[in-house]
């Protein structure tokens, strides 16, 4: 896929050069005060190779810039079913629970326990309901 | 000949300087981004943790209902104000 695509953009750039006229503008921003790279004094030739690269460099930074584009896209594609999985199997699990709590509950409540009841009762209902809304509140804050 | 040595050097030193600092730069602000993505997964899962422990500990008796709630609390609004600033 990826080699399909590098030649693709290599031909189209090509294609680009040869209509236009096989002219290349290159644009320089001079930022340092003093030129360090300039070696024209130590006998460096500019040959056909390089002029080559030269031509290829576009291609090869699209082509390398969409393969570190492509992970990251299907990462967030799967974490969306990672977390819809595991929190219907994580509530599942809790239904059972906490009606094993509230049958806890009202045996403690009918043998006389009748505060202690009540503190695990409302304790039971605010877990559960936090954990349910736990879809909501991830959803809020993808959207925020 | 000394020139030029000397204006290879200097290329050098500013070149190696300048990758060193765009690396660390780059290093950093990929797994700032990273951590970003998943914030919203860390606060759900968390969710479903702070859940859990308030019904446990309601049913063993040992832990209150306002320590979760309040640690949930907080990482929430830590949370909200990261994922809104941006």
């Amino acid at each position: 896929m990826s080699i399909i695509l590098s030649i693709l953009l290599i031909s189209m750039s090509l294609a680009s050069d040869i209509y236009t006229g096989g002219k290349i503008t290159l644009k320089y921003e001079v930022v340092k005060e003093k030129d360090y790279t300039d070696f024209s004094n130590l006998g460096l030739k500019v040959t056909e190779t390089s002029k080559t690269f030269a031509k290829m460099t576009p291609a090869l930074i699209s082509a390398s810039a969409s393969l570190l584009l492509l992970p990251v896209n299907v990462f967030a594609s799967s974490a969306d079913k990672t977390f819809g999985n595991v929190h219907s199997a994580v509530m599942n699990m809790f239904d059972a629970g906490v009606v094993l709590v509230i049958i806890f509950a009202g045996a403690a409540w009918g043998l006389g326990h009748r505060s202690k009841a009540m503190e695990i009762l409302i304790g039971v209902c605010a877990g559960y309901v936090l954990a349910r809304h736990a879809v909501d509140i991830r959803d809020f804050l993808k959207n925020i | 000949m000394k020139e030029q040595l000397l204006k290879l050097d200097a290329w050098i030193i500013n070149n190696e300087r300048a990758f060193l600092l765009d690396g660390v730069k780059k290093i950093s602000t990929g797994v700032w981004n990273y951590f970003l993505e998943i914030l919203p997964d860390l606060m759900g899962y968390g969710t479903l943790v702070a859940g859990g422990a308030i019904i446990i500990g309601s049913m063993v008796g040992r832990g209150g209902l306002m320590k979760p709630l309040g640690f949930f609390a907080g990482s929430l609004i830590v949370a909200t104000v990261i994922l809104g600033h941006n």
